[in-house]
């Protein structure tokens, strides 16, 4: 079988080195400024760093399974939640959620999160509605539509930040950067339960994914309910995309690139490609909240900014080659 | 075996299929001939629920096509043209045909990787299992879409033109193999095909379509050149083969 379980035992390898260096980095630890009493490095470590690196590890590995099924959907390579305006219509749902309530506390995570998985549904409704018309759903009309409503939530977001007082502006902003920061345990518990939900659901549709992903006509001879499934993913996957997206903020480009990365070691069976995405995901964004938490120290820069920056030229390196 | 009464297939305001009604028994071979656009593809694929029924009924093994789940109806019959160009490797995409008989997370078993492993024996295609579909030959595709066709194991295949892009070793090939899984697997054939030839040779009964309207359907050996030049507008002259002692026609 052409030695993929050891390459799975490699990204899991890969994946634990990460986790660890994203702990460790940063100069808050083992720092000369006197940060060696052992307690203190203890509730650094299990109070902030392990639950911010958690973070990472599930909002990078929900965009990826999230762009490897949307790949599959719309069978085409640069589909993801983000192209498609998923994300745009969940950023759209929190920023009017947040310019009105606070998030702190547990309801008020569930809530955002509900908020923002009722803006994806929304786009999710208007891009299949807009390019079914009269013949049956149409992949590229799809995407195109996804392009504009994505154009549109981002006017409606601007327009929800000039409305509003200056304290919400800023959060607003400064949470469509896309940031890992502290997120509370309970946002953390729910985030971990949604992603371990969806996950389990998607990977029970991986036979159906492996045959979207080549044509309708084969799908159907095949036995699968075409309308049915794709309504099931979009649903499944917009409500994780939502609840990271509540918490994280919009962090592009992870959905595009993770999936090709894994689909170059592991192939396009969504058997292997759906556990390989969300490793891979989660590696990426593990580095690049490493990377956001170093490199402007003693600032921090949204890994937004990192992970848009470095996507765009990694996908501009693919698309050359 | 395929019940269809009065089927009509409207598409984005068009209508392909007018008013059509016709019967397939167990085991037969029927070859669907017929000019470019006269609606053979679209009968086949509204059998499998590919392209929806405007009006009438469609009947497998006596019941409703519509009343069939997806699952169900694929374990039934299915629908092969050409395939797509895809990343996949031969013998994965065949695996995909035993997608009916899999179940929530269950994978393939012993019995279904026998299957695969049979099917793409007997299309020659086992040589380049671990290639990819895109870097084949269209032939060669074409022979994988055969061999997961019959991993399917359906009771009724329906091809759409499984022949073409073949060269004349495997044309003989995947005809014959054809020929021989429907005789010893007592599978029920619907072939559409520009080869008037094979159609003439193999199948048992022979409908011609025009204009989404039945022109005739007639038993293989009853089809005379006359049917053929009025079909296609085109003189045909037809000749017995000095080898097999079939009917052949030749485009004049």
């Amino acid at each position: 079988m052409r030695n993929f379980s050891n390459k799975f035992i490699l990204l899991i390898l890969l994946f634990l080195a990460f986790m660890f260096i994203n702990i460790i980095a940063g100069p808050d630890l083992f720092s000369p400024s006197g940060n060696s009493d052992s307690s203190i490095i203890r509730d650094i470590i299990f109070r902030i760093r392990l639950p911010r690196a958690l973070t990472a590890a599930i909002a990078g590995g929900t965009f990826a399974i999230c762009g490897a099924v949307f790949q599959s959907l719309f069978r085409n390579p640069i589909a993801s939640p983000f192209t498609l305006g998923t994300a745009g219509g969940a950023s759209f749902g929190v920023t009017v959620f947040i310019s009105f309530f606070s998030i702190t506390s547990f309801l008020g995570t569930f809530l955002t999160s509900f908020a923002a998985f009722l803006g994806a549904l929304l786009s999710v409704a208007i891009v299949y509605f807009a390019s079914s018309g009269r013949r049956s759903f149409n992949p590229n009309s799809m995407i195109l539509t996804g392009v504009v409503i994505n154009f549109f939530f981002s006017g409606l977001i601007l327009l929800v930040q000039y409305l509003t007082d200056q304290a919400s502006v800023v959060r607003i902003t400064r949470w469509t950067m896309g940031s890992i920061d502290l997120i509370s345990f309970n946002a953390l518990l729910f985030i971990s339960a949604v992603f371990i939900a969806g996950l389990t659901l998607l990977y029970y549709f991986r036979n159906d994914l492996n045959l979207l992903s080549i044509s309708d006509e084969i799908s159907v001879s095949r036995g699968v309910d075409i309308a049915g499934t794709r309504k099931k993913l979009f649903i499944i996957s917009s409500v994780m995309i939502s609840s990271v997206v509540s918490v994280t903020g919009p962090i592009g480009f992870i959905g595009i690139i993770a999936p090709h990365i894994a689909s170059f070691f592991f192939g396009k069976n969504y058997r292997r490609l759906l556990p390989a995405s969300v490793l891979t995901g989660s590696i990426i964004l593990l580095i690049c909240d490493a990377i956001s938490r170093t490199v402007l120290y003693p600032a921090e820069l949204p890994v937004g900014i990192i992970t848009a920056i470095a996507g765009a030229v990694f996908f501009s390196v693919v698309l050359t080659k | 075996m395929i019940k269809v009464t009065g089927l009509n297939i409207s598409l984005g305001g068009l209508e392909i299929i007018k008013d059509i009604t016709f019967n397939i028994v167990k085991g037969e071979y029927l070859s669907l001939i017929g000019p470019n656009g006269a609606g053979k593809s679209t009968i086949l694929k509204s059998l499998c629920k590919i392209v929806p029924v405007t009006s009438g009924s469609a009947q497998i093994l006596g019941r409703e096509i519509s009343g069939y789940t997806g699952k169900e109806l694929a374990s039934k019959i299915t629908y092969t043209s050409q395939l797509p160009s895809n990343e996949f490797t031969v013998k994965e995409l065949i695996m995909f045909s035993r997608y009916p008989y899999l179940s929530a997370f269950s994978s393939l078993t012993e019995e279904d990787r026998n299957k695969v492993e049979e099917s793409m024996k007997i299309t020659f295609t086992s040589e380049f299992a671990e290639r990819k579909l895109n870097e084949l030959s269209s032939g060669e595709r074409q022979r994988v879409a055969v061999a997961s066709a019959l991993a399917q194991e359906t009771d009724i295949i329906l091809f759409d033109e499984p022949a073409t892009h073949l060269d004349p070793y495997y044309d003989s090939q995947i005809s014959e193999l054809i020929y021989n899984v429907k005789k010893s697997r007592n599978i029920t054939v619907v072939n559409a095909t520009h080869n008037l030839n094979n159609a003439l040779k193999y199948s048992d009964r022979i409908m011609a379509l025009k204009n989404g309207r039945i022109v005739f359907t007639k038993n293989a050996n009853e089809v005379t050149s006359e049917d053929m030049g009025s079909l296609f507008g085109v003189g045909f002259v037809s000749m017995e083969n000095p080898v097999d002692k079939k009917r052949v026609m030749i485009k004049l």
